[in-house]
């Protein structure tokens, strides 16, 4: 079985797509929700999200290749780049057969999609766009990328809810394990701050309400007066190879992937599970062949709701105890927002992030910890870990599907 | 309006292609539109000379060809 190298990563974010400027403001944190209110299209509901401004897809894009682009796919496109470019490999020297995208997303052109409706019902037009549906396809992100790169190799989009990404990483490496590809650019994007999207997570009661003394501080994962999540947008992507590959070809190794869970609690259709949690832990830790005592630290989903923050603390109290040497637990969702089929991407980074300068990023807005949710948390700023390791990035989904991802620094 | 004047310039903004280039016996492809690219040109085309392009009548290759389209379904469909 062949090792896994990650050896690239790009993204885009509230923060720009600077990974030095995103860890900055993650580690310290520094919140980018704001009022939903403060934006243009109408109406929304009385919320908060955490979006990207200044995001200009002409900087990126001809303007023709914007009839195929939707803003999802632009988060993708412009992530994978990044990727690329930060492996430095040589597109012209790699065996493209050996090479494949894997992507995930939620609600793929949520925008477009609603964009088209919005002609159709709203304006009573029967002129659609003629390209809406390779525009709006749940995988045209997955094409756009093998397209640019010209990956022959597989090409899958996920979709699994808020654990896509970390399922789209999670068997993009499982590709270079079993020696079916050499390289694979895997990440997850997510663009879905639209009214009509916005107003069905506002249906299903799960946003947070808007905190009355600053709006930027209203999701506080894991916190006694926590009261729901806050919808975000943005994309990650990782160059992974295999290590043979990498180190063949004089590649700087980032982190190594040292294995992922996919697994469903095949119970309800939006409550966690435990049981269901605890499982998909196990056998990510399994599939890394590592011990429980060797994760130093766990980024957690996280999403600030009752339900999942209580239900995620038991089970990582499960699977790892209760004692001071636990690892490290935070939810970074409090500052970059919940990015659904981005999410896992995002935090996935963080996690690499922390490993990489041995310091991980506190859970912003906790100021009263749950007593269910008793974990040894990151608090206030950024804690050093100078012998931090192993680390994990947890996703549990709607629907059931949990995917997590374990990564271990490499010096 | 001379349609080759404004086709030009639709397909210049649009395609970000220099408007010399834009040559009535250009084809579509050399001018780096894929079969994609003519249906969303078209699209831009039904609003702008207020006409309706069926589906038989979208097999065009060269500018030429799209101008005498528009030309001739101005005058079969009444606009100006």
């Amino acid at each position: 079985m062949q090792r896994v190298a990650v050896t690239g990563w790009g993204l885009v974010s509230p923060w720009g797509s600077d990974p030095v400027l995103f860890q900055q403001a993650v580690f310290n944190g520094r919140s980018a929700i704001q009022l939903l209110a403060k934006r243009p299209e109408n109406p929304w509901p009385d919320r908060t999200a955490a979006w990207i401004d200044g995001f200009e897809p002409r900087a990126h894009f001809q303007f023709s290749q914007l009839s195929t682009l939707d803003r999802a796919s632009q988060f993708a496109l412009v992530s994978a780049r990044a990727a690329l470019q930060m492996s430095g490999l040589d597109l012209n020297r790699l065996d493209l057969e050996q090479c494949g995208v894997y992507v995930g997303t939620g609600m793929g052109s949520a925008g477009s999609l609603e964009a088209t409706y919005s002609t159709f019902y709203g304006e009573g037009s029967r002129r659609l766009k003629p390209l809406t549906v390779p525009l709006v396809m749940s995988n045209s992100a997955a094409a756009h990328i093998a397209i640019e790169t010209g990956f022959v190799g597989p090409n899958v989009t996920f979709s699994s809810a808020c654990a896509s990404s970390a399922v789209s990483i999670g068997e993009a490496a499982r590709k270079i394990r079993y020696g079916e590809a050499s390289v694979m650019l895997a990440g997850g994007t997510e663009a879905l701050l639209y009214p009509g999207v916005v107003h069905a997570w506002e249906a299903l009661r799960t946003l947070a309400d808007t905190d009355p003394r600053d709006p930027a501080h209203s999701c506080k994962p894991f916190s006694k007066n926590r009261t729901g999540m806050v919808l975000g947008e943005g994309a990650a992507f990782f160059v992974l190879e295999s290590w043979e590959y990498a180190e063949n070809r004089g590649a700087v190794i980032l982190a190594e992937l040292k294995g992922s869970s996919s697994t469903s609690d095949s119970g309800h259709l939006t409550k966690p599970s435990i049981a269901g949690q605890v499982r998909a832990m196990q056998a990510a830790l399994r599939d890394a062949n590592l011990q429980p005592e060797q994760i130093g630290y766990i980024n957690a989903h996280g999403t600030g709701t009752q339900a999942n923050d209580s239900a995620e603390a038991a089970a990582i109290r499960a699977v790892f105890g209760m004692h001071e040497a636990s690892p490290w637990v935070s939810s970074t969702k409090a500052v970059h927002g919940h990015l659904l089929g981005g999410a896992s991407a995002l935090e996935f980074l963080v996690t690499l992030l922390a490993l990489k300068d041995c310091s991980v990023p506190p859970t912003a807005n906790l100021e009263e910890i749950d007593p269910e949710c008793e974990m040894n948390h990151v608090i206030g700023a950024p804690t050093m870990t100078p012998n931090l390791r192993y680390a994990m990035s947890n996703s549990f989904a709607f629907g059931g599907t949990s995917g997590v991802l374990i990564a271990a620094a490499v010096n | 309006m001379d349609t080759l004047d404004t086709l030009r310039g639709m397909i210049a903004d649009k395609f970000e292609v220099e408007p010399t280039h834009i040559l009535a016996e250009a084809t579509l492809e050399t001018l780096g539109l894929d079969s994609l690219a003519v249906f969303d040109l078209i699209f831009d085309i039904e609003s702008v000379f207020e006409i309706k392009v069926a589906n038989d009548e979208v097999k065009i290759v060269t500018v030429a060809d799209v101008v005498s389209l528009i030309d001739r379904l101005r005058q079969e469909q009444g606009g100006s």
